[in-house]
């Protein structure tokens, strides 16, 4: 009995171990959302284009971006954006809504349009990369001023 | 009594100090090289990291208190860091990122230059209040300076190569004495590939910049109700010197004469008028003086230039500035007027 007590508390062990360890090798920093403005001065359309800017380290594992426009943190409210990783010769893109671009020096760019009114509303941004485990890295935010 | 009174004065002395020295924060950046940015968030002291431009935003990001980051690169400069990353976002308050500090600065000639090796998309971005960048040369970026917070301040920057000088939006923004486009030779092989400035809001001061060779305009302003002052600036060498995304807030004054270094005009009521020396249309070359336009709108001021051709500006009472007016040619002086002039005197 004490065996078999002692070898559960062992497998337990080894099971927490190995739940905590399923950590992914994708990690951010740097997140921003910038407004990019058009130097065409006669577009006179009712929709913002926000670049937004963060650094992957080993993009190459890397899966999806998923970006929330929000009221608040963790908040959709306002628009939801997943974007695709993919490697092709030996370079990682990103690809959000037909444009693709390379993650260069982690650099990792995505161009959401999103419409004045929406652009008014958002508040806050959360990210997040999800590697091709289904693992997530940490969540970052953003506060627009 | 007399000793305990001394012991309580100068523990309290030694308390107040102690506070002072904690809310004043100074990183200083003694290298000019730019490893992984990702060093940081394994060990904010590896010493691989310490030192850097990169290393003294984090840690000014990380700190509380009034924040300085000066410099103190060893050496001959100009120093060049070459930003192989670009930099987290300045994201707290009262960050002065000082470039004047390194030794051998000089105003309009900046000790340390920030290359983005035209990689980089910005040099710096103002995310947080009462934030200042000053005295730095800023190169080959996408954007010098992008700003999306308030109540900050750039002064005395050269910023040139870039496709955006500045990005502005933001309010209660001071930008002064910043070389835009070139640098202190006034060169035309530095330009800026869009606009020297780009203000998407609104309640910013402009002030005694010059902005040249940008290949878009000096100055564009897309927010419609401005409220943005220009003044004082130099603004030359560019297609467009400011240019309004929607009909400019305040009508351009209008130069009717030029008699004896009196140049007169008219323009909205009570407005500044702002008078420049010019090369020609879309030219403020020399800033030469103001004069506040009449209820009637009629404005005189004297003024003496080298320049061929005058132009001037208006500013309302919410600062709205107009866009320049159109040249008017200085007329060649008459011969014998200085003594014509001198008679008047004498007679009066």
């Amino acid at each position: 009995m004490k065996t078999k007590i002692l070898f559960l508390v062992i497998a337990a062990c080894f099971f927490r171990f190995g739940a905590s360890s399923q950590t992914t090798p994708v990690r951010i920093i740097d997140f921003m959302v910038l407004p990019a403005y058009s130097v065409d001065t006669t577009q006179q359309g009712d929709t913002i284009m926000l670049n937004v800017l963060f650094k992957t380290d080993n993009a190459a594992q890397a899966n999806k971006a998923m970006l929330f426009f929000g009221t608040a943190n963790d908040a959709s409210d306002v628009k939801l954006v997943q974007a695709n990783f993919s490697i092709a010769n030996d370079t990682t893109f990103i690809t959000y809504s037909g444009t693709t671009k390379p993650v260069v020096s982690y650099a990792t760019n995505i161009w959401v349009k999103l419409s004045q009114q929406q652009y008014d509303i958002f508040s806050h941004a959360t990210l997040y990369v999800e590697d091709i485990s289904g693992l997530q890295t940490e969540r970052l935010y953003f506060q627009k001023y | 009594m007399k000793n305990r009174l001394t012991h309580i004065i100068f523990v309290l002395l030694m308390l107040a100090a102690g506070i002072a020295q904690a809310q004043q924060n100074i990183f200083t950046v003694t290298r000019t090289d730019d490893p992984s940015p990702f060093l940081y968030q394994q060990n904010p002291n590896d010493p691989a990291i310490i030192g850097t431009l990169q290393w003294a935003v984090r840690k000014a990001n990380d700190a509380t208190g009034t924040i300085l980051i000066n410099f103190n690169i060893p050496g001959n400069g100009p120093h060049i860091i070459n930003l192989n990353y670009y930099l987290p976002d300045i994201n707290n308050n009262n960050i002065v990122i000082d470039g004047s500090t390194q030794p051998g600065y000089q105003t309009g000639n900046p000790a340390i230059i920030i290359d983005g090796q035209t990689i980089i998309s910005n040099c710096f971005i103002i995310h947080d209040q009462q934030c200042e960048i000053k005295g730095l040369y800023i190169r080959k970026f996408n954007t010098g300076i992008s700003v999306l917070s308030p109540y900050f301040k750039i002064d005395n920057n050269v910023i040139n190569q870039c496709n955006l000088g500045i990005s502005i939006s933001s309010n209660y923004g001071e930008v002064t004495g910043n070389i835009i486009g070139t640098d202190n030779t006034m060169t035309g092989l530095l330009y800026i590939s869009g606009y020297g400035i780009f203000i998407g809001y609104t309640l910013n001061n402009i002030t005694e910049n010059i902005i040249a060779y940008c290949q878009y305009a000096g100055i564009m302003v897309t927010y419609i109700n401005s409220q943005n002052l220009f003044s004082q600036n130099q603004i030359f060498n560019n297609p467009r010197a400011i240019v309004y995304k929607a009909t400019p807030p305040v009508l351009k004054p209008i130069i009717s004469s030029i008699i004896n270094g009196n140049v007169s005009g008219t323009s909205q009521p009570n407005c500044r008028i702002e008078i420049f020396g010019s090369t020609g249309n879309e030219n403020a070359n020399e800033y030469l003086s103001f004069v506040t336009a009449d209820a009637s709108g009629n404005w005189t001021a004297n003024v003496t230039t080298t320049y061929p051709y005058i132009v001037a500006t208006a500013i309302d009472q919410n600062n709205n500035t107009s866009v320049l007016s159109a040249a008017f040619a200085v007329p060649a002086p008459t011969p014998g007027s200085t003594c014509a002039a001198a008679i008047e005197i004498q007679i009066n």
